[in-house]
């Protein structure tokens, strides 16, 4: 039972993390249809500014707010400066995405290096916590009251706001909000601003947990946020929130009673069979 | 609701193309197309009329095969398509030009037409197959560039022509497999007015010189009266009449469906 | 043909050669010249000692300069198999390297783990080269578009799992697997036999550039190009695009399996590095930089893309008194690599290859680069 508990919690944790690290893309992706491969690029740098930020001043959650702003500004500047003279044309701007992460990988490589640097994190974060017997260090906690801040707050955003109702009516019929008059544009720069912003946020929380941050952190996460993303189904925000959910159990079962490494195996074999026979994912088309 | 099989055949026999029965779309509750049934002869010019949202396009959709009916049956000389796919109606002699132009732009106006003839020959799949200038397809796609009248614009990229020669290599491509069924979907769209006799002209030139009955899906009323053998008039998804165009202005129904109407 | 049909058609049709996606067939010899001195060249090069200074380290025919040459070779290879893909059929695949990853430890795990030589290893390679991108191809070719991208993506990715974790302790895991040297002829294995391994690495590229021509000028190799612009309207005409991609998709990813196994001998074992998808993303990179769907597009940037790799580094060192914020960067030759294509695919999407274009009134290959960017969905 110990060990069911252990594995459920810590696989909350897990979907806590791919919930984080895909929200970003699952906005960006269901508004403006890009594949944002730049994603893994605002992550790393969250982790990097938030490692650079607490070092200085010893304040992890400062480290945090200052990446989040940065990589939001960065991304408005991304948008409106490269992808936008893109006119839309999806396989273009999803080269050019590529392209920003390449060359932002190799720049953190050769201002920081190559390997990983250790990240200051707070004490208490490694304190574990007994839960029903079963030992959980307090990280695993703050992802999971992290994620579901984040939910709530971007459903609230999505579902009560002006702006929020403008990319929720812009992911079901962008033609018809435009002709509304409504200029997508800022909406668009907006999503991609937050959609930096929350990778920078998901980038910081994992360095932490990890307790490091390298130059391919954000490559390594990427591939997981995609798959929750599809999963998820382009464009819904609950549903990511659902497929990571899926995707972070189920990895954690099957890493621990099948096999380990048979987890992240299973994960691949699931987003090829979603992306056969549901490929618009679990919540389809809608963004909440 | 009309049926086609009528006056000038009481028979029915001669040659029967492309016949429709019975045909329905219902699309999210909407019955975008009604029990259609029409038959087509061969060598005939057929014009097929409405307002927008007629379902004249869902019609043509549904003969060429992008699009499933509901219910109702599709055959293609007497037999049974309904179930085939476009690419399988294509190679039994069904053609079609699209409305909005659909075609390769990065290749030149001959290649585009050499590779429906080639695709129209078989045996695409032949790796082994070079494709040389003494390529056979080519001579058939001379041929319907001729017939288009578009051989001045061989080598130029596709998607640098001017609209009207566009449609025309719109018609070629759909020529060039020598069909005997030619479903043309406004091949005067977009047209100016002093093109337009140019275009009735080739139309019937394609049916002398190939033998194939020809569909066309027309709002110029002048087009449709000077061309059409018969006109299939449609209306909120249903066919109203099916006759020699002056039979179908002088039907009652026709009147009172179109009353205050310009067609 | 009647005669006055000969003379018509002879009144019609222009005078200069058919205009196809491959690029003008005029003067066919002159570039069958060119090709071959450039390959004789190549093929002479070993018996060359000349020093280019900066450009290469030692002499051109010098083990160093040789093995460089050899990974440049190679990497043009695999190039142009993703540019069949990519650039001719539209195909954006993000799990190419896959098949390179199954080229090289079919390789290196045949002759390490078995007791079977070297032809049964490139039988093994032959094998799954067709089987296994048949198998996957047909099920990855059901969905389109993103979807295809991803799902590509996903079995590479399983790959790349199933190498690293090593649950069959064969792959070597992050660390890879040196190849079994004893088993290898023995021209091929040592520093001062580069030229052989240069030579095999040469033999592959003129195959593959051979091979994605023939297939270019066949039948379905015409059909590629129109799947990519048109899909719906190929179907109209009466082909399946399914069986096109499906054959493409077989015949690129058997050419990349090859060409791992050639590598795997070149670099002397398999490392786990091409299973990530950075790997599918330099190919990526290669392709644009030289330019999609243009003749030899893809083998000029996959040479110039893996020279600058290997070579920025040292051209910094080369270069003294750089202050150390430019030479950091030129140390890291993906960031000036990601910034060029970043450049590339908003100024000028046709790549290196547009740039050498015989400028004029060539009002054909101007609008094919617009639209090619345009069309690019």
């Amino acid at each position: 039972m110990t060990t069911f508990v252990l594995m459920t919690i810590t696989g909350m944790g897990l979907a806590a993390l791919y919930f984080l690290v895909a929200s970003g893309l699952s906005l960006i992706f269901g508004l403006m249809h890009v594949l944002n491969f730049a994603h893994a690029a605002f992550l790393t740098l969250g982790g990097y500014t938030a490692w650079l930020v607490a070092g200085a001043s010893g304040s992890f959650l400062l480290g945090i707010v200052v990446g989040m702003l940065v990589a939001a500004a960065l991304g408005a500047a991304t948008e409106t400066g490269l992808l936008r003279r893109m006119h839309g044309d999806h396989v273009p701007q999803v080269l050019l995405t590529v392209g920003l992460l390449l060359a932002f990988t190799a720049l953190v490589r050769a201002i920081f290096g190559s390997d990983a640097r250790p990240m200051p994190t707070p004490a208490w974060m490694n304190q574990v916590i007994r839960v029903l017997d079963a030992p959980i260090p307090n990280s695993r906690f703050v992802l999971i009251a992290a994620a579901i801040a984040v939910w709530v707050v971007m459903t609230i955003f999505l579902t009560r706001t002006r702006y929020g109702l403008i990319v929720r009516a812009g992911v079901e019929n962008r033609p018809m909000v435009t002709a509304l008059g409504i200029d997508v544009r800022r909406a668009f720069t907006l999503v991609f601003a937050l959609g930096a912003g929350l990778a920078a946020l998901a980038g910081s929380l994992v360095a932490a947990v990890q307790g490091a941050v390298s130059p391919e952190q954000g490559m390594t996460l990427l591939i997981f946020a995609f798959i929750v993303v599809i999963i998820g189904g382009l464009g819904s925000f609950h549903g990511s929130a659902l497929a990571a959910l899926l995707v972070g159990l189920l990895q954690e079962y099957t890493n621990f009673y099948a096999m380990v490494g048979m987890g992240d195996l299973v994960v691949v074999l699931l987003l090829a069979g979603v992306l056969l026979t549901r490929p618009q994912g679990l919540l389809g088309r809608r963004l909440v | 609701m009309a049926d086609a099989t009528d006056v000038a055949d009481p028979t029915g026999v001669a040659a029967t193309v492309l016949a429709t029965h019975d045909l329905s779309v219902t699309i999210g509750g909407v019955r975008i197309l009604r029990g259609v049934s029409l038959s087509v002869r061969r060598s005939e010019i057929m014009a097929v009329l409405g307002p927008n949202g007629a379902g004249k396009t869902t019609l043509f959709n549904v003969l060429s095969g992008v699009r499933e009916p509901t219910t109702g049956r599709v055959e293609l000389a007497g037999r049974d398509v309904t179930a085939q796919p476009a690419f399988r109606r294509a190679r039994a002699g069904l053609a079609r030009s699209f409305q909005i132009t659909s075609v390769f732009t990065s290749l030149s106006v001959l290649e585009n037409v050499r590779l429906a003839a080639q695709a129209k020959r078989g045996g695409s799949l032949a790796l082994w197959r070079r494709v040389g200038r003494g390529d056979p397809a080519y001579d058939d796609a001379w041929q319907a560039l001729r017939l288009a009248g578009i051989t001045a614009q061989a080598d130029l990229p596709a998607a640098s022509l001017s609209h009207g020669n566009k449609r025309k290599l719109e018609v070629a491509l759909a020529i060039v497999g020598r069909p005997s069924v030619l479903l043309l979907d406004e091949p005067t769209a977009g047209m100016a007015v002093e093109d337009v006799p140019e275009v009735t002209a080739m139309i019937r030139d394609l049916r002398d010189q190939l033998g194939c009955a020809i569909v066309l899906v027309e709002h110029r009323m002048d087009v449709a009266v000077g061309l059409a053998e018969r006109m299939a008039v449609m209306h909120h998804g249903a066919l109203l009449a099916c006759d020699t165009p002056q039979q179908v202005m002088a039907d009652a129904t026709v009147q009172s469906a179109y009353l205050g109407e310009t067609l | 043909m009647t005669s006055v049909e000969a003379a018509t058609r002879a009144q019609e049709e222009p005078s200069s050669a058919v205009a196809g996606t491959g690029g003008p067939e005029r003067r066919p010899v002159r570039r069958w010249v060119i090709a071959g001195v450039l390959v004789a060249l190549a093929v002479a090069l070993p018996y060359i000692p000349l020093r280019i200074p900066v450009l290469f380290d030692g002499p051109v025919n010098g083990p160093g300069a040789l093995h460089l040459l050899s990974l440049m070779f190679v990497m043009a290879a695999i190039a142009m198999t993703y540019d069949l893909l990519f650039g001719y059929t539209g195909l954006l695949s993000f799990g190419h390297h896959l098949y390179v990853a199954i080229g090289m430890y079919t390789t290196v795990v045949v002759l390490g783990e078995t007791d079977y030589g070297l032809g049964a290893a490139l039988l093994a390679v032959l094998v799954l080269g067709l089987v296994v991108p048949l198998l996957l191809g047909s099920i990855c070719l059901r969905v389109s578009g993103i979807a295809f991208a991803m799902v590509t993506l996903a079995f590479a990715q399983a790959g790349a799992i199933f190498v690293v974790r090593d649950p069959f302790r064969i792959t070597g895991g992050e660390l890879g697997l040196a190849i079994a040297y004893q088993k290898l002829p023995e021209r091929l294995v040592g520093v001062f036999n580069a030229p052989y391994r240069y030579w095999l690495a040469l033999a592959l590229l003129v195959l593959v550039v051979v091979a994605v021509r023939w297939a270019l000028s066949s039948r379905p190799g015409r059909v590629w190009p129109a799947i990519r612009d048109n899909e719906p309207r190929v179907a109209v005409l009466g082909l399946r695009p399914y069986t096109f991609k499906l054959q493409v998709f077989v015949l690129s990813s058997f050419l990349a399996t090859l060409a791992g196994a050639v590598y795997a001998v070149v670099v002397g074992g398999a490392y786990a590095e091409v299973t990530h998808a950075t790997f599918v993303l330099a190919l990526l990179v290669m392709v644009v930089l030289g330019g999609t769907g243009r003749p030899y597009g893809a083998l000029v940037g996959g040479l110039v893309y893996t020279y600058l790799v290997h070579r920025l580094g040292a051209l910094s060192s080369a270069v003294q008194d750089l202050p150390a914020a430019v030479r950091a960067p030129l140390m890291e030759p993906l960031l000036i690599l990601g910034t060029l294509f970043v450049l590339l695919v908003l100024f000028l999407p046709g790549g290196l290859v547009s740039l050498f274009r015989r400028p004029g009134p060539n009002v054909r290959d101007r609008l094919r680069r617009a639209l090619r960017r345009k069309d690019a969905e």
